[in-house]
């Protein structure tokens, strides 16, 4: 992103003479409150070049990268945002440990680089009042000071920096720049003496609001003669937007409404693609098919391998669209208002509207969601919110829905074609895991989780245009997240799954079936599909199948449904994969046009009956939409709560749960369909 | 605008009600990140909305918003009508500029010291 510039990074640093502290590369923090644009500024100094740094005794992993553009090496530590050193929830307590040198062996950070917002200075510099105290070398990056220009706020650097006693740089964390007499700055104070506790702050025996009340008034007094009004301040666009956006009587349609747009467009948005990735798998399957003779080898790579993986890849398109969707509701600031607005309703399961944030990501994935928890204050808030990400949507859900939506819903629309039935079954979808989550979330705080209700108390950082970068982020650590496991676990359970069903093929099979009344007089195509349907039946997987057929003939299913669910349970979207490896073998293997979703409407029962119909297609819906069919989520879970105790109990409830769900939703669907 | 200054919790007020904050009952466990978030004795404050379905409500103090319950509301004892352009000013977005240029922050600091 830095490009040649008058001043450009090098010639800026030239002047510093290497930095080396007892042979080791220095190690500046960085910290800053929540908003401040703490996490902007990291990327801009290191250019994205992050990785996990080594803290063993931390939960939070703390990024870590070395800054761009400076001759000696200095890596900058990416701390959890935090209001005061104060800390209360689990991911501010480690940066109040990584800043007190606990967790490494090396102790604390040579240096702190704090960020304030410099269109909100009196607040955000709260935390950097607490950090000088420390009394360690420490630089100030006033941010966003293109923000407090247009709200007509001049801000004397000179000046801040001599009653602060430390550096201050005004910077703009998007534009390169402003960046290098911060790098300059944060080199400099690396090399000069450690100011070892220079000054110790007195002890008093405050209370915590005098405390707060102290530091606010030194605060004004510091930034007397600092901060001056030049031009007309306005009330912020921001606050004018939320006039509306929170309306009393528009705002919860709004919020609904925001929902509702972003799963319509899941469907129509991702088609072309999704439509353009299934053709190629199908045209490289027809290729790989036309170049190899028939046997386990011809079957393996495409029954296994592109029927199985492919069938999962299709799905890349809409994954990553729902990543960018809540990426960009929450990077423009509306999930906090989401939060806000729905705190009421939340609040009677016993959580807080600021709970909103992790479960609405959960929809993304479970396992960020579990991880985003860490930021909450209460324990009981905390936990619960864990239980519940689970039940959420994810989007590993989403290609179940898509194939048995796209397969089974009719294609109907109504009010005029604005609102399809489609998109409206997979926003019921959707809702059935929210749905189950309420009287559970409800429960479990009347007895396991008892307490005081959780206060609610939630910054609402001014809108901004989402940024790109941001966004891009996260779509693509999505997408590759996805990807990589498509390649490896799915791949996996989907050769165990393609090998049990293809296998023992005994030509004891072949000679029972070539015997059947009647079988001599059908046509070769006839012959074929009837031959490859009592192979199924003799693998070991068919066997193992009809063993566990009553369990799931209540909710509709055969064995063959029941074998690829029970797949499944490493991680749900193998069950795309295995549904086509099963249905594919099953089927004739000299047509061309065999998709999985053809192959799923023209199954039958032995009885000839249609395998699959609507009430068979929403069972199977339900009971993914409630499973704990993830094992990342499972030991993520049990990692954050420190037990294996929940994640076990979560599990057990949520497949009883899916089961009873499903087996309700078939039988309700049947009746209706029937009456 | 009110003559004689109330003190009063910050709850059932009308939208655009501004106030100074007086006192915190800070012994509650919300009250600690209430003055992270700048609710502090002196500081300006203005209710700016009610969320949808009740509840909640959303204040602005200086630059920045926050949204709160109601019981969080009622930690906070506010004294209406001593609403100080000054301070609201000092905190970054105050709804008026004289253009004069003159050290808001230190009119604040005299508030404070008031």
């Amino acid at each position: 992103m830095a490009r040649a510039q008058p001043s450009s990074p090098a010639r800026d640093s030239a002047r510093l003479v290497p930095i080396s502290i007892a042979g080791r590369v220095p190690r500046v923090a960085l910290v800053g409150a929540p908003n401040t644009g703490k996490t902007s500024l990291f990327n801009a100094l290191t250019g994205f070049r992050r990785h996990v740094a080594n803290y063993p005794g931390v939960t939070v992993d703390v990024a870590e990268g070395p800054i761009r553009g400076l001759p000696t090496r200095i890596d900058l530590l990416d701390l959890p945002g935090c209001y005061s050193l104060d800390a209360v929830a689990p991911d501010e307590r480690v940066t109040v440990q990584v800043l007190q040198g606990a967790a490494h062996q090396r102790g604390a950070p040579e240096a702190i680089l704090v960020v304030v917002d410099a269109a909100d200075l009196r607040r955000t510099m709260f935390l950097a009042h607490q950090v000088l105290e420390l009394g360690r070398p420490t630089v100030v990056a006033l941010n966003m000071i293109d923000v407090a220009r247009r709200r007509g706020l001049a801000i004397d650097c000179d000046a801040l920096a001599k009653s602060l006693g430390c550096p201050v740089v005004a910077v703009c964390a998007p534009n390169p720049d402003t960046l290098p007499p911060l790098r300059a700055a944060i080199a400099a104070v690396l090399q000069a003496a450690p100011r070892e506790n220079a000054k110790q702050p007195p002890a008093r025996k405050e209370s915590y609001a005098d405390a707060a009340a102290r530091r606010f008034r030194e605060i004004d007094a510091l930034l007397s003669g600092v901060m001056r009004q030049v031009g007309k301040a306005q009330i912020p666009w921001s606050e004018r937007i939320d006039d509306w956006l929170t309306h009393r009587w528009f705002g919860f349609p709004l919020l609904l409404l925001v929902l509702f747009t972003i799963f319509q467009l899941l469907f129509v948005g991702a088609q072309p693609l999704t439509d353009g990735i299934d053709a190629g798998a199908q045209a490289l399957s027809n290729f790989v098919a036309a170049r190899l003779s028939d046997g386990p080898l011809r079957s393996l790579i495409c029954d296994g391998l592109i029927g199985g993986v492919g069938g999962v890849v299709v799905f890349l398109p809409q994954i990553m669209l729902l990543f960018a969707a809540i990426a960009a509701l929450e990077d423009c600031g509306y999930l906090a208002r989401a939060a806000f607005m729905l705190d009421r309703p939340m609040r009677l399961i016993g959580l807080s509207g600021r709970t909103f944030i992790p479960l609405l990501s959960a929809f993304a994935c479970a396992v960020p969601a579990i991880l985003g928890a860490r930021s909450i204050p209460h324990r009981g808030e905390r936990f619960l919110t864990i239980l519940l990400a689970p039940f959420m949507s994810c989007s590993a859900r989403l290609p179940v829905y898509v194939l048995f939506i796209a397969a089974f819903v009719p294609d109907q629309r109504l009010l005029g074609g604005v609102v399809g039935v489609q998109g409206l079954v997979m926003f019921a979808m959707y809702l059935v895991g929210a749905m189950a989550a309420i009287p559970l979330a409800w429960l479990i705080r009347r007895t396991v989780l008892r307490g005081a209700a959780a206060p609610f108390v939630l910054e609402l950082p001014s809108y901004q245009r989402p940024r790109l970068r941001a966004i891009y982020e996260r779509v693509i650590a999505a997408a590759r997240e996805f990807l990589w496991r498509a390649g490896t676990l799915i791949v996996i359970v989907n050769l165990i799954v393609w090998a049990l069903a293809y296998f023992p093929r005994s030509t004891a099979t072949a000679q029972r079936i070539a015997a059947e009344p009647g079988f001599a007089a059908e046509s070769d195509e006839v012959r074929a599909a009837r031959l490859q349907a009592a192979y199924l039946e003799d693998s070991y997987l068919g066997r193992v199948g009809h063993w566990i057929e009553p369990a799931v003939r209540p909710i509709g299913w055969d064995w063959r449904i029941g074998m690829a669910a029970a797949a499944a349970f490493p991680a749900r979207e193998v069950v795309i994969g295995t549904m086509g490896t099963i249905f594919g073998l099953g089927a004739d293997q000299d047509e061309s046009s065999t998709s999985l979703r053809d192959a799923l409407r023209s199954a039958t029962w032995p009885d000839g009956r249609r395998l699959i119909t609507l009430p068979t297609a929403l069972s199977i819906m339900v009971f993914f939409a409630l499973c704990a069919q993830c094992s990342s989520t499972l030991v993520v879970m049990g990692r954050e709560l420190r037990s294996w105790r929940w994640p076990v109990i979560s599990f057990i409830g949520m497949t009883t749960i899916a089961y009873l769900g499903s087996w309700v939703v078939f039988n309700v669907a049947a009746a209706l369909l029937h009456a | 605008m009110h003559r004689k200054p109330a003190t009063t919790p910050l709850v059932d007020l009308p939208i655009g009600t501004r106030a100074s904050v007086r006192a915190l009952r800070e012994t509650d466990p919300a009250a600690r990140r209430l003055m992270e978030l700048g609710v502090v004795p002196g500081a300006a404050i203005e209710l700016t909305g009610y969320a949808p379905l009740g509840g909640a409500i959303r204040v602005r103090l200086g630059g920045h918003q926050i949204a709160l319950r109601r019981e969080e509301a009622a930690l906070i004892e506010i004294r209406l009508g001593s609403w100080n352009e000054d301070v609201a000013d000092a905190a970054g977005s105050g709804p008026t500029g004289d253009g004069t240029g003159a050290t808001v922050a230190s009119s604040a600091a005299r508030v404070f010291a008031a």
